[in-house]
């Protein structure tokens, strides 16, 4: 997902990365051929299949998100001791509020958050740490945010 | 539940695959999982999310 951020960034000084053009779209997000490869050399496991399933004692913020961005906001907002507390729905509401907040406050509002970029990112994490801890993950798409930006899903 | 977290990103039309990309996914995973069929169990879906 992380070519759909991709545009103009304004700063107090001016917007920088004009010239990156915005996404043709947001949702669905297109899985061409190229990415699915960047995934299967990039997920968890592989290429290599000495991966198995762990304690959920174990898990670890880099098992949920996939770019180091994302844990350090996660880390940000309080939440790496135990990445476990975000399986409860309302502690993951309240991240993607808080997420949701500052990317309003960086004017990227309508972009990240209105467009449903962050929810649907949302979904797919809490997805990953239900099913990491052996829970349903397709109770992701009930959650509240998804319920509010992704109509689509609803 | 479907047996792959992506088949379910499909179903619920958060994200749509290349025709190749989408069978590639799932061989990937069945070869690696020995996932051979649609009742496979929680246990038998790996760590990976794809």
């Amino acid at each position: 997902m992380a070519p759909l951020y991709r545009g103009t960034l304004p700063l107090e000084q001016g917007p920088i990365l004009e010239d990156v053009p915005p996404p043709d779209r947001i949702l669905p997000i297109y899985v061409s051929d190229s990415a699915a490869a960047d995934a299967v050399y990039k997920t968890d496991c592989g290429p290599f299949m000495e991966h198995l399933q762990k304690e959920r004692s174990q898990l670890r913020p880099w098992d949920i998100f996939t770019f180091a961005g994302d844990m350090s906001k996660v880390e940000l907002l309080g939440y790496s001791d135990d990445i476990n507390v975000l399986a409860d729905p309302k502690v993951m509401q309240t991240a993607m509020e808080a997420l949701a907040e500052r990317y309003d406050r960086a004017g990227l509002g309508n972009r990240v958050v209105e467009s449903g970029l962050l929810a649907a990112q949302g979904v797919v994490w809490f997805a990953k740490l239900t099913l990491l801890r052996g829970e349903d993950f397709t109770e992701a798409q009930n959650l509240q945010f998804a319920q509010r930006y992704l109509p689509e899903i609803a | 539940m479907p047996a792959l977290p992506s088949e379910w990103l499909r179903n619920i039309g958060l994200v749509e695959f290349a025709p190749s990309a989408a069978s590639d996914i799932w061989r990937y995973a069945r070869t690696w999982t020995g996932i051979h069929d649609a009742e496979s169990s929680q246990e038998d879906l790996f760590r990976a999310f794809i």
